[in-house]
């Protein structure tokens, strides 16, 4: 048994210490916005944020997690409340298939709330380890850009999460 | 150094003989200790041992978990990691090295087929990743322990930070268009 700490939950999940975080998420939780892409850290696809950091939840077993909280997809906002960050990608249209859609959101995320104002150079830099097949790239730049600007904006501060420092 | 493997990985094997006979050359006679270690290292890297129980739990679990599945995985490069028995980094004199490549991963070369490796630096801190550096060393290294490995891992993760916040990725696709049909 093991204990995790996710979008302000506490569950208990039947796991071994050394399965990928990835796997519970999406088997055990049926928290299904991380993908399974490569499972080899590589793609970004399973992108989750873990104390604040953008985390590759395929390669991230269960026990470097203790007293750790994690955030997903999920735990940002919801279908009539969306975040400024999911807001921002719809508005500017950004997903093509959407595979890589969840872990670029929450990289783009992670990235926001230690680094408001992004510079684009910032941007790419950061999101390079997130790959895109469609080729929707230069709508992901501008999804995170109109982000950064929402989360500027106090209006919005009812739909946002709470943990930004 | 990459790309020198990169460019002799074409040469033929003729040409790889004489290069490490003249090595084997310059670098004289191994000490008979020297050579003993040498052979006792091919010979685990080759037999993949099973591990020594070790006192350092948290290292091994760790390896166990989260380096295990690529590098016993016995898939071929890039998809599985290299023979860690082999790595000149766990035998090196100093943890600097593995310290980097733990921390920031092995990014893939541009246009090449290359090693690759995510690196751990937002899922492990300091004390997780110094306890995995004594790990390898004491499992794969064949040398005696390092002494200061977390100091090391810590002064690893500041100069990183430093690096990913000024080095600019690359931006664009090859300007040379015979590049850009390369895996």
């Amino acid at each position: 048994m093991m204990t995790l700490k996710i979008n302000g939950l506490t569950h208990q999940v039947d796991a071994d210490p050394d399965t990928p975080l990835l796997y519970v998420l999406r088997d055990d939780l049926k928290l299904n916005a991380a993908k399974f892409g490569c499972g080899l850290g590589q793609c970004g696809s399973c992108t989750v944020i873990v104390d604040g950091k953008a985390v590759l939840s395929c390669v991230t077993p269960l026990l470097l997690l203790e007293g750790k909280q994690v955030t997903t997809l999920e735990g940002l906002g919801t279908i009539s409340e969306p975040a400024p960050i999911q807001r921002a990608f719809m508005e500017e249209q950004a997903a093509q298939c959407g595979y890589c859609i969840a872990g670029m959101m929450m990289r783009a995320q992670a990235l926001l709330q230690k680094n408001s104002k992004p510079t684009d150079e910032e941007i790419r830099t950061e999101l390079q380890q997130n790959l895109c097949r469609c080729g929707t790239h230069m709508r992901i730049l501008r999804a995170v850009r109109r982000a950064a600007r929402l989360m500027d904006t106090a209006e919005l501060s009812p739909g946002n999460q709470g943990s930004v420092p | 150094m990459a790309q020198v493997v990169s460019n002799l990985s074409s040469v033929p094997s003729s040409d790889v003989r004489a290069i490490a006979v003249y090595m084997a050359d310059v670098l004289g006679t191994p000490t008979p200790d020297r050579k003993r270690q040498g052979e006792a290292a091919l010979a685990q890297a080759k037999s993949g041992a099973a591990a020594a129980p070790q006192a350092n739990a948290v290292g091994a679990s760790i390896y166990a978990a989260a380096c295990a599945s690529c590098h016993e995985g016995g898939r071929p490069p890039p998809y599985g990691g290299i023979n860690l028995g082999l790595s000149t980094a766990i035998a090196s004199p100093d943890p600097r090295n593995l310290a980097n490549i733990v921390l920031s991963g092995v990014r893939p070369l541009e246009g090449e087929r290359s090693p690759i490796m995510p690196g751990f630096a937002d899922s492990m801190n300091d004390t997780q990743i110094a306890a995995l550096l004594n790990f390898l060393r004491t499992r794969f290294g064949n040398q005696a322990p390092w002494s200061g490995v977390e100091k090391t891992v810590e002064d690893a993760r500041r100069t990183q930070t430093v690096f990913l916040q000024t080095s600019a990725g690359p931006r664009n696709a090859p300007a040379d268009a015979s590049q850009r049909d390369k895996p």
